[in-house]
């Protein structure tokens, strides 16, 4: 395919099964770890900017039944929808009269529904930490593989010269290489997104007692 | 909210985002078959430029300043006269054959000459100019040049009697004088050679011409071994071939001391280097 014997991909001409096989994992990984990165991306953005103009929209109105009706429009928030798993909660109630029996419940609902949220978010998400462990000792395997098979070479040519073991080990190199390509972005990715859902999470935190104070007010 | 909506909403997030790390992977994959296809076709001119002039000397170069005995601009001069002489011979018998026929016209002739003096010069020199581009045309190349130096050269022979050899063959080459016993001298000699080979190491790629590179070194021999007074009788016509000459004494000097029964003074050698061997 090439005249040339130098390029990443002529390399790939020469290799053995095994560095070939590492090489597409290393692949599918590296497709896997894109595919989730988009994903989160797209979610993460959404629930924390949908929670930001939720929570602006709540404390500028201090109705209930109008804040739910405006849920509608910040479907992706994660507090919104915190707040909407409370508000059907207060509903369901209907002639309930102990306060305290209603908190309870109206709490719990909101504490199920965050714990949801947080499990959507973090979805996959350990996915990336896993390339991000594993991807550079798998390409280590394919490289270690890779040199011994070029020693073995070196023994049947019999024959030390660089021209003897340097397409190997560079044909082996090419596995941590791919390793390191699928690890990097997973690992930077990992990081990023791990602050993010523990932003998002705090913030449920935060203001679940606040919502649940509110439902409370509004049944005395 | 309902929750198989928000399933089938991040099952079509997921496969999209698949589709488009697959295509990112694809595009990846492919801006590096097409980088390396463009290295592939950038690397045979290097290949071009990368060829050396080292073994075409020119006229300016310095491998020609060394060499005195060659310059070639005689086959110029003579070329030059005997072209221009044929031409006006055959407008004089045109003349008396228009002065032998009439008397009286012979004073108009005269009166004619010297218009028509001036008239044959310029196309003369005309001709004279075309000729000299012919002759420009005709001069031998660069190539040409040095080619016919090396084959100069070759004819010539050993510049003097210190490449004299009484046995056949080369000395570096382990071809002896078919079973006749050395002379101590050539003993000496072999072994300066062996030695000199040992130390001798340059490249044929880099050397064009593949006959008639032939270096003649003198060298001074002191009685201790140490080498003095390196000349080149001839230059090669590798400039490179020559470097490579040098370095080889200089790198096996100094020599094993000269035997007694070869010379008791310092001793004068002249050693022929060719891409074969020491000869």
């Amino acid at each position: 395919m090439f005249t040339s014997r130098i390029g990443f991909f002529s390399l790939l001409a020469d290799t053995g099964p095994v560095v070939l096989f590492v090489l597409a994992v290393l692949l599918l990984f590296s497709v896997l770890s894109w595919t989730i990165i988009i994903t989160k991306a797209a979610s993460i953005k959404k629930a924390s900017s949908d929670s930001r103009r939720f929570l602006d929209y709540f404390f500028d109105v201090s109705n209930i039944d109008k804040v739910f009706g405006e849920t509608e429009n910040y479907r992706n928030g994660s507090i919104a929808r915190v707040f909407r798993a409370g508000y059907i909660e207060y509903r369901a109630l209907g002639d309930l009269k102990d306060v305290r029996k209603s908190e309870d419940r109206i709490a719990r609902a909101i504490r199920r529904e965050a714990n949801e949220e947080t499990r959507s978010l973090a979805r996959y998400v350990p996915f990336l930490a896993t390339v991000g462990n594993t991807a550079p000792f798998i390409g280590l395997f394919g490289t270690v593989w890779g040199i011994m098979n070029s020693f073995l070479s070196i023994g049947v040519t019999q024959s030390a010269s660089l021209a003897t073991v340097a397409p190997g080990i560079a044909e082996a190199l090419v596995a941590t290489a791919a390793g390191l390509a699928a690890a990097i972005p997973s690992v930077i990715a990992y990081n990023y997104f791990t602050q993010q859902i523990n932003a998002i999470e705090r913030d449920i935190e935060d203001f679940s007692g606040e919502f649940v104070k509110s439902f409370v007010n509004e049944l005395r | 909210m309902n929750r198989p909506d928000e399933r089938n909403k991040q099952n079509r997030l997921f496969f999209s985002a698949f589709a488009l790390s697959v295509l990112l992977h694809v595009l990846i994959l492919a801006g590096g078959l097409y980088l390396q296809y463009l290295s592939t076709v950038k690397r045979p001119r290097l290949k071009t430029v990368d060829v050396t002039l080292v073994t075409l000397p020119g006229p300016g170069s310095p491998s020609i300043s060394r060499m005195p005995s060659v310059e070639p601009p005689l086959p110029e001069t003579p070329e030059l006269p005997p072209d221009p002489e044929p031409e006006p011979e055959p407008r004089k018998p045109e003349k008396p054959a228009v002065a032998v026929e009439p008397e009286k016209p012979i004073k108009q002739v005269p009166k004619k000459k010297p218009v028509e003096k001036p008239k044959p010069k310029k196309p003369v020199k005309k001709k004279l100019q075309e000729l000299e581009k012919k002759v420009k045309q005709d001069q031998p190349s660069e190539f040409e040049r040095t080619l016919a130096r090396l084959e100069r050269k070759v004819q010539q022979g050993p510049p003097s009697d210190l490449y004299k050899r009484t046995g056949p063959g080369g000395i570096g080459r382990g071809e002896g004088a078919y079973g006749a016993p050395m002379s101590p001298y050539e003993r000496y000699l072999s072994k300066i050679a062996m030695i000199i080979q040992r130390h001798w190491s340059f490249t044929p790629h880099l050397i064009r011409e593949k006959g008639g590179i032939e270096a003649y070194v003198a060298l001074t021999v002191q009685p201790g071994g140490t080498v003095s007074d390196i000349t080149f009788d001839r230059n090669s016509s590798s400039r490179y071939f020559d470097d490579t000459v040098l370095k080889a004494i200089e790198k096996a000097s100094p020599f094993p001391p000269v035997p007694g029964e070869v010379s008791g003074t310092a001793l004068r050698i002249g050693l022929v280097f060719t891409p074969k061997g020491i000869e």
